[in-house]
């Protein structure tokens, strides 16, 4: 019973002289008092641990929120002997890799969907523009080198593999090809 | 925005949610031994009914007192402890509590029950001396607690049974609960 203590100690009467421990374990015991002293005193250690881990002060302040009302949603499995600032810490360096993993999958996410937006269906005017798109594409690759077009045509025919070329090696020449067929592409269109 | 040194305003308000939730969670998790007691009590004579609805009520009273935390919560175990001397009773006599009980010899079953009910009364005004604070609330939450953890036990040997154990009981934790303001100050 975690949440449960035959001996409650006695009353702490200078709170401001309370450590974080003593806040942690007195909300432990039912004491809803601790609860806004207890965040109080994380946030701001909480919060510059995140800060240097994001450098960005919105998913700081994000981060710090969200480890916090982790650390108080388990509050029935808190243990004593555990210090409560090492744990809310532990939880904000895990939401930090979590958001720094979402903003990494969206920054690539954001540069594959210009390349994947291509217009398909029986409507005139999308045949029109998927045959330009098709033009300036085949131009783009002919600037390209050899060995670059021939990956990205095999990814064009939805193929996943080059003969004589293993899968490993096939998905390292796209994604360098992926990054030179941007570079051209900016080059001779802008960015839109 | 909140600035990096000030806790702001909705991380309170949620945190408060998120924080009883919590103890929701955690107070039912517990309270679920009354339901594993019931099933001993059937086995020791209790009658399904008499033992489902006492489940019932242990359940809630224990949740609702482990929830509110402080000297409530803390009290559930001890009434529990207190409780198991007269909840074993049957279990150890066997067929013989429901027979006294059913039978014509009351005065038995008042008599072993208050005994069952003094021992319990004692176990449970130990507690309470040790407690530091809030005495008088943990003295309720306790005495409640371990009357309905008896009541397991002496309902199978029927209303008689009961008010042996009530009595008892109260020969050690009435004195205390008078004492106790003297404690407190």
């Amino acid at each position: 019973m975690g949440a449960v203590s035959i001996d409650s100690s006695p009353a702490i009467t200078k709170s401001e002289e309370c450590t974080p421990q003593e806040w942690m374990l007195r909300l432990v015991r039912g004491d809803r008092s601790a609860l806004t002293p207890l965040l109080e005193v994380l946030w701001p250690r909480v919060h510059a641990v995140a800060l240097r881990l994001v450098r960005n002060p919105a998913d700081a302040d994000d981060i710090t929120q969200e480890a916090l009302l982790k650390l108080v949603a388990q509050i029935d499995q808190f243990d004593p002997s555990r210090e409560v600032v090492g744990w809310a810490i532990t939880i904000a360096v895990y939401e930090s890799k979590t958001v720094r993993k979402r903003s990494l999958r969206r920054r690539e996410a954001a540069l594959e969907g210009t390349e994947e937006r291509v217009v398909s269906g029986d409507d005139p005017e999308h045949s029109v523009l998927s045959q330009e798109l098709e033009r300036t594409l085949a131009d783009v690759l002919q600037a390209m080198s050899p060995a670059d077009a021939e990956v990205l045509r095999a990814v064009l025919r939805e193929e996943r593999f080059i003969e004589g070329i293993n899968g490993a090696t096939f998905r390292k020449r796209l994604q360098r090809a992926a990054e030179r067929l941007r570079a051209a592409w900016r080059a001779a269109y802008g960015d839109e | 925005m909140a600035t990096s040194e000030k806790v702001p305003a909705e991380l309170l308000l949620a945190a408060q949610r998120t924080y009883e939730q919590a103890r929701w969670r955690g107070a039912l998790v517990v309270a679920w031994f009354a339901i594993p007691m019931a099933i001993v009590a059937v086995r020791g004579g209790a009658t399904l009914f008499w033992a489902s609805v006492n489940a019932i009520a242990l359940m809630a009273v224990s949740a609702v007192f482990l929830w509110r935390g402080g000297a409530y919560g803390a009290a559930v175990l001890p009434g529990v402890i207190s409780g198991a001397i007269p909840y074993l009773t049957p279990l150890l006599l066997g067929q013989r509590v429901s027979a006294i009980g059913q039978g014509n010899c009351w005065q038995t079953a008042v008599t072993l029950f208050f005994a069952t009910g003094l021992v319990a009364g004692w176990i449970f005004s130990g507690f309470v001396f040790r407690q530091h604070a809030g005495q008088r609330s943990f003295l309720f939450a306790g005495c409640t607690v371990a009357l309905l953890t008896g009541l397991f036990g002496c309902v199978s040997g029927g209303a008689m049974a009961v008010f042996g154990m009530l009595s008892g009981f109260a020969v050690f934790t009435a004195p205390a609960y008078l004492r106790v303001p003297s404690l407190r100050a």
